[in-house]
Formats: structure tokens, sequence, C-alpha cells
């Protein structure tokens, strides 16, 4: 019993970044109707900042986590207005060519300085284990998870509750519509892409000291994200927090009853299992079929 | 092209074992068995205007089936290279399933997470593909005859690239050929006119993987060992890459594209980082500012004869999408 | 003051509106009538500043905003009803109409708000639910009231009576005039010739992406009746 809760709750852990992951992509999905292939490589920047800052440089971590929030959201920004912006109009092929385009890019440049070795990242805190009745549960691991929820919290917070939030929604649901009544549109891009480059670059930070810090590492966390947001039912926010939790836990209780092998091709089989079987995910929306 | 230039074009390539060095030698095989790949991409993305992720994977089954069956069970190349092609088609075929129905963007997914997990198998089925240790293979043989070296292989590569870009062409200009252009520039008017437009995709699909399929036993027989990570991300955007900056939707542009980005990159010296950006940020470039490639560049300079970018092959990706129409 | 003078709209190779001189008085109300793709919709979404105009020049109050892009146009005092009507489905009614509502006028909201509602009841009846579930008549009502909140300078609806019962079309006419008396300068795209003489100041016949002709309509209903058909 108490194994299993140890399970969920390193599923937790994982599962609240994959839910990071699939919040971004759904924020600039429904923004833009682009699926970005590198979303991954946003991850992957606010990994490296925040170990340079944290390690060789032993910037305390709430100085680390900024800086690599910072960074993650100044990338996604630029990549917005220089790739995104000129060809908004342009069908969804031509969009993710150019996304898939910048990811590899990102991941060569990051190559140069990062390529040579595997870097780890410590844990963040050293504090003593939390008890729950039996169950123990790491510090790391509950900072983990609260730093997530927070973050999904005042994400929640800033799309339902604040006036920019509300623009977004507009743009995304009409955007002649939010032209129409004076929403400048390109700053809603902008702020989209914002938005979701930080919660990538946090969600970077928060993934570090759970895996190994490589130019590549993006790519798993993307995939995982997009498994999170097909489940999820791509285009509802909330659903890619579920899904992704719920990835979280399946893994670590496949990996323990069955194999570790299975963890890596989980969001592969999720993705495709779910187009097939629930197309339209757990909480259904979004145009999946060809109309 | 007129078939008198075209061949004294080949009868010029035959000469070219004599002068070049072999390491010049091994980079046109190279060039020659990516341009087999990016036709598979072209006919599929440019042609029929259907966008997958699935080309690395097929051109990945094609490389294993020819390396595995040639060097573990002793097929004779003449056999393991329609084979690849075979294997490459039966898997396009399951992707065309989901394809059919899927939208753009879910289809991208999938298709990467299918590529993904063909690229999993790759690494861990090792009982049969010697998972990381990868895969070496020998020099083809035509009957009794070994195609030693580089020099020779070239041979092998040329009959295979000239053969399949022949039937390639016949197929762009037959009744198929125009069903997939059909389908692309719209499905619900290529349904009105007559087109089963399920059928055309499947074939698409199925011909596509064949060519990539091909493509990849020809990669396999050039560079000689295989490894499993050759057929992830990285090599599909060098494949999008090479069509897009050739010329979508023009055969012609798949060969440039090739000979391009498997020449440019050795001057490079093989830094895997200035690679990937090479590939990435041409890949950006080429989609914002040239989407024609330079097959429609020269075609605008009247270089190149107009037909041979299919007419409006570009409206694809020129299509404005309706949610920001004409604004 | 709204004035147009030798607007040239177009779309990709296609040009559209060629050379079109307009010109609107304070607290006027302008219709401009015309057969479909004359370019009526075309020149109000340029005036508003979605379609970039190619050249030409148009002024608000001596003030040019051909050349702005809509979130700035919108902030010179020009509000469009679109064709389309263009609502958040998602949102509420009020939510809508909050929207309307300029970033600097936030405070004056929900007084602006209320004039909406009573200027159109049926629109109370409906504030809480999404704008998704309502009529054709209310959400013509809905993009009429979310542009009003902005208390634009100009005005501009783009067939806001098409496709509605005969009822539903007087209430809007009414509403009009009632908008005119005020002093709301407007202008009026419409394929309902009868709607547009009676509310309007002056007409303005489009064709073929040419204003064809301008007259005053009190003087020469039946010329216009004749042309129109
Ligand atoms: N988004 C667009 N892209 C290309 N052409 C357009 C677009 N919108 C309208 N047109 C063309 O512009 C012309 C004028 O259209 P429009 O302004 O909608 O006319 P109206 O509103 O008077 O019916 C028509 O010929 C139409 O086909
Ligand atoms: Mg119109």
């Amino acid at each position: 019993m108490s194994e299993l809760l140890t399970l969920i709750a390193a599923g937790l852990e994982v599962g609240s970044l994959y839910a990071l992951m699939a919040l971004g992509l759904v924020l600039i999905y429904r923004t833009q109707s682009i699926v970005n292939f590198a979303h991954g490589e946003l991850l992957m920047a606010g990994a490296f900042v925040g170990y340079v800052a944290f390690q060789p440089m032993s910037w305390p971590f709430p100085v680390a986590l900024v800086l690599a929030v910072l960074s993650s959201t100044l990338l996604g920004v630029a990549v917005e207005r220089v790739v995104i912006r000129p060809l908004v109009n342009h069908p969804h092929a031509t969009l993710a060519m150019a996304t898939v385009g910048v990811s590899v890019a990102v991941r060569g440049a990051a190559r140069l300085p990062f390529g040579s070795d595997i870097l780890t990242f410590p844990p963040i805190i050293s504090a003593a284990p939390v008890f729950i009745g039996s169950l123990v549960i790491s510090a790391q691991t509950v900072l983990t998870i609260v730093l997530a929820v927070s973050i999904s919290v005042a994400v929640f917070l800033l799309i339902w509750k604040t006036r920019l939030g509300r623009e977004i929604r507009a743009t995304q649901q009409n955007y002649l519509g939010a032209k129409v009544v004076g929403i400048n549109t390109g700053k809603i891009y902008s702020s989209s892409w914002a938005v979701a480059s930080a919660i990538g670059g946090a969600a970077g930070v928060l993934a570090a000291p759970l895996t190994l810090l490589y130019p590549d590492m993006g790519a798993t966390f993307l995939l995982k994200g997009f498994a999170a947001a097909v489940l999820g039912g791509f285009g509802n926010p909330l659903g890619a927090i579920v899904g992704g939790i719920a990835i979280g836990i399946l893994e670590k209780l496949v990996g323990a009853y069955f194999s570790t092998y299975l963890i890596e091709i989980s969001p592969y089989v999720i993705i495709i299992v779910v187009v097939f079987v629930r197309p339209q995910g757990l909480f259904g929306r979004g145009q999946i079929v060809r109309v | 092209m007129r078939p008198a230039i075209v061949i004294f074009l080949l009868l010029l390539l035959l000469f070219a074992p004599f002068v070049l060095d072999a390491y010049t030698q091994y980079l046109v095989n190279l060039a020659l068995s990516y341009s087999l790949v990016c036709l598979g991409l072209n006919l599929l993305l440019g042609y029929a205007g259907q966008f997958s992720f699935a080309n690395a994977a097929f051109m990945g089954i094609g490389a294993y089936t020819y390396a595995l069956l040639t060097s573990r069970l002793g097929v004779p190349s003449l056999v393991a290279l329609p084979a690849a092609g075979m294997a490459a088609t039966a898997l396009g075929m399951v992707v065309a399933g989901p394809a059919l129905r899927l939208s753009t963007v879910y289809l991208a997914m999938t298709s990467l997470a299918f590529a993904e997990l063909v690229q999993w198998t790759f690494i861990h089925w090792s009982a049969v593909t010697l998972g990381t240790d990868g895969v070496r293979v020998r020099w083809p043989a035509v009957g009794s005859y070994v195609a030693q070296g580089d020099k020779n292989t070239f041979y092998v590569v040329l009959v295979v690239v000239a053969i399949s870009y022949w039937s390639a062409l016949r197929i762009v200009r037959s009744k198929l050929g125009r069903a997939f252009l059909a389908i692309r520039q719209g499905e619900t008017l290529a349904r009105c006119s007559g087109i089963d437009v399920e059928r055309t995709k499947t074939i698409a699909y199925a011909i596509s993987a064949f060519y990539a399929g091909i493509g990849g036993a020809l990669f396999a027989l050039t560079i000689r060992f295989i490894v499993p990570d050759g057929f992830g991300l990285v090599q599909l955007v060098l494949q999008f890459s090479m069509v897009l900056i050739g010329g979508l939707g023009s055969l012609l542009g798949g060969l440039v594209g090739s000979l391009l980005l498997t020449v440019m990159p050795e001057l490079l010296r093989n830094v895997e980082a200035y690679q990937e950006m090479l590939y990435g940020v041409l890949l950006v470039l080429f989609v914002i500012f040239m989407p024609r490639g330079i097959v429609g560049l020269l075609g605008r300079l009247g270089l190149v004869p107009q037909e041979i970018l299919v007419r409006g092959a570009v409206a694809y990706f020129d299509a404005r999408r309706r949610k920001h129409s004409g604004l | 003051m709204l004035s147009l003078s030798r607007v040239v709209i177009g779309y990709g190779q296609l040009e559209v509106v060629h050379g079109v001189d307009l010109k609107v008085g304070k607290g006027e109300l302008v219709a401009v009538l015309g057969p479909n793709g004359a370019g009526k919709s075309t020149l109000l979404n340029a005036i508003a500043g979605i379609i970039r105009i190619r050249s030409g020049a148009i002024s608000l109050d001596d003030k040019s905003i051909g050349r702005l892009p809509s979130h700035l146009t919108c902030r010179a005092g020009v509000s469009l009803v679109p064709q389309g009507r263009e609502l958040f489905l998602e949102m509420t009614v009020r939510e809508n109409l909050e929207l309307g509502v300029p970033a600097s006028a936030r405070r004056a909201g929900p007084e602006r708000i209320e004039d909406v509602l009573r200027l159109f009841p049926r629109l109370r009846e409906r504030i809480v639910q999404p704008a998704g579930g309502l009529s054709g008549g209310e959400r013509a009502m809905l993009a009429i009231g979310r542009a009003l909140v902005a208390h634009p300078s100009v005005l501009l609806l783009d067939e806001p009576t098409a496709g509605l019962a005969p009822k539903i079309v007087d209430h809007v006419r009414e509403t009009l005039m009632a908008l005119k008396a005020g002093g709301q300068t407007t202008i009026l795209v419409e394929q309902n010739v009868n709607m547009a003489l009676a509310v309007a100041d002056s007409v303005y016949l489009m064709n073929s992406g040419k204003i064809a002709r301008k007259e005053d309509v009190r003087e020469s209903k039946d010329l216009f009746e004749s042309f129109i058909g």
C-alpha cells in the first residue's frame, strides 16, 4: 500500500511537469492554431539557464528560477515574432515545419556550450523528507509539486480573472471579433507565447533535478506534453493538467509493475491509442477529425 | 526536360567515378540515396499535399530491412532492395489508415509518435536489430559480382535512382498523379470530380513509403553502418529542408535539395551542432522567404522550364487559412 | 468628421476598391448601398483598420487614420459592426459587452452597458447566457451594443439587418433613428433599400468598387428606387 502511494507521489511529481508542458502547448494552440514542436526546447533552455545560475554561479534557487523563466520567455517571444508571425496565416503544415526547424536549430545551438557532457542538477532543497503516515516523500518532490500547482493556479487566474486573460480568450474565440473591439492581437500573440514559454522555462528548472540535462532533453517532455494534451482533449487547459498528471502516475505504475522500457514509449502509445479510441480526449473539444 | 538531355547527363554521370576521389564519390552516392528518400516525401507532401512526420521512419524501415536481410540472412542485394521498399510500403499503409481521418494537427502529432515508436523498436528489439550496436552492411552484390568500394557501388545506386525517377515521372504525369494534385488543391473538389479520395491518399502513402524505403536501403549500403538514432527528428528536419530548399512539388527539387544538403554539412566538418543549426535555420528561412525553393526560383528566372514545377504546386503552401482569411 | 479620399483597397493581386471618396459630417447617418461584391464590406473593414489600404487617405477629425492598425483606429473612435457579427460565442452577453468597453473607459463600463441594455431590453434577459445561444436578431443587437459601449465617434454598420425578421428590422431602424437623434455619426451599409432610405441623411451607391453617385435622399428617393430596383 505505502509502495503504491510512494509511486503515486512520484507520478504526481513528474506528472505535474508534463501538465505544465501541456498547458503551454494548449495555450499557444488555442491562440494561433499552432502546434509548437519547439516547446521542448523552451523547457531545455530554462533547464540550462537554471543550471548555470544554480551550479557554476551558485546563485540562490529563486534567482535561478526567475532567470530561467525570463530567458525561456525571451526565446519564446522571439520565436513568435521572427518565425511565427510572418507565417500566421499559413496552413498548419507550414507552421509545423517551421517550429520543427526552430526546435532542431535551438538544440544545435545548445550543443555548442553543453554538448560534450551530460550534466546533473542537484536537488534544490536538502530539507528532511515529509512523513504522511507510513508514506515518506522527499522535500524535493513536495517542492516540485507545490511550485507546479502554484504556477498552474497563477496561469488560470491570469486567463480567467485579468483583462489580459479575457483578451487572450477573446482572440482565441474570434480573431476578427478581437480586432473589431480594439484588441491588439499582435500583443495577444506575444503574450500567449510569453506565458506559455514562461511555464515551459519553469518546468525546465523543476525537471532538471529529476532528469539529466542534455540538449535533446526537450524531446521527451514535448511528446509527454503532447500525450497529456491529447488525453485532455487538445485545446482544453484543465484537460491538459489532468492529462499530464494521469500520464505521470500511469508511467510510474507501468515502470514499477511492468517494465521501465515501457515508460519511454508510454507517450507514443497513449497518443496513438487516444487518437484511435477517443479522439476528443477525456474533456472533448478541439477539432481532431477533418470536417 | 528533353529525353536527349537527360540521357546525355546520365552518360556524363557514368564517368563520374573516373574523376572523383573516393570521398566525393561517397558523398555523391549519399546524395543520390537521399534524393530517393526526398522523392517519397515530395510525392506525399508536395504532390498529394499530405503532411506527416513518418518519412524518416519509412526510410529507417527500408534501411534496416535491407541491412538485416543482407547481413544477417545473406539475402542477395537485388532481392533485399525491393523487400526494403515493400516493408516500408506495408508500414505506409498502416499510417495511411489514421491519416485519412485526422486533421493536420493531430496527424502531425500522431505520425511523430509513430516515428518515435519505430525508432524505439530499432533500439530495443535488439535480438533482431542488434540495438544500439548498429548493423554493418556489406558492399552490394549482383549475382557473383561484388560492387566493392564507393565507385562501383555508385553504379548500383545510379541505376536504382534512375529507374525510380523515371517511374516517379510516369506516376506524376499519369491520371493518378493528377488525382494527387486534385486532392492537394481541395478534397471536396476532388471528390466532386469523381476521385476516390481515400483510395488515392492510401496509394500516395504507399508509393511515398516505397521510394523512402528504397532510399533507406541505398542509404544503408552507402554508409555501410546503420544505427537506430539516425532516423529520428533530426533526420526528418533534414528531409524537410532538402525538399523545401530544392522545391516542393518538383521531382528535380528533391534532387537539388539532397545534393546541396549532403555537400554543405561537409563544409561544416561534421560538427553536429552546426549541422543542426544549419538544417533548422535553412528550413525556417525557406518556409518564410522562399517556399518554392531553388527550383521555383530558377523557374521564375526562366532558367528551368516552368513545367518542372507542378502548376500551383505551392498553392498548398500559399493558401491562406480561413480563420484569418484576407486579413 | 470622417473623410476618405481616393482610397484603393485590394486582396493579393486583386484590386477591389478603386479610389473612393466619401465624406461623413458630424452627426450624419450616411448609407452605402450596392449589390453583392461591390466592395462595401471591404471599405468598412479598411476604415476600421482591419484591412490595409493600398493608397489614398482616411481621416477622422483631421487626424489621419488610414495607416493605423485596428486597435489604434478603435482608440481613435471608429467602431465596426462587422457583417459576420464576430461575437465571442463562448462568452456571456455581458462579457461581450465588457470587451467592447475600451481600457481607457473601464470605470464608465457598467453605466454604458446599462445604456445598451435599455436600448435592447432583449439582451438584458440574456445577459448571463453565452452569445453562442442567441438568436440571429439578438446577435445583431449584441454586435451593435458591443460597438456602442465604446462611444465611437463613427459607427460603422455592415448590413445589420441582413437575414432578420421584419419586426426586428423595425427595431433596429428605430434604434438607428434614436442614435442619430443623439448625434451619433454613422455609416450604414445595407442591402435593404427602404430601411436605408428611411434613416439616412444621404446615400452613396457603390458598384464594382466605385462610388457611383451621391444624392440627397429627401430630394430623389424615387431615383434610387429605380436605380436599385
Ligand atoms: N478575403 C478576401 N479575399 C479575396 N477577395 C475578397 C475577400 N473578401 C472579399 N473579396 C472580394 O472583394 C470583392 C468585394 O467584396 P465585399 O467587400 O465583401 O463586397 P460587399 O460587401 O459589397 O458584398 C468581391 O469581389 C469579393 O470576392
Ligand atoms: Mg458585404
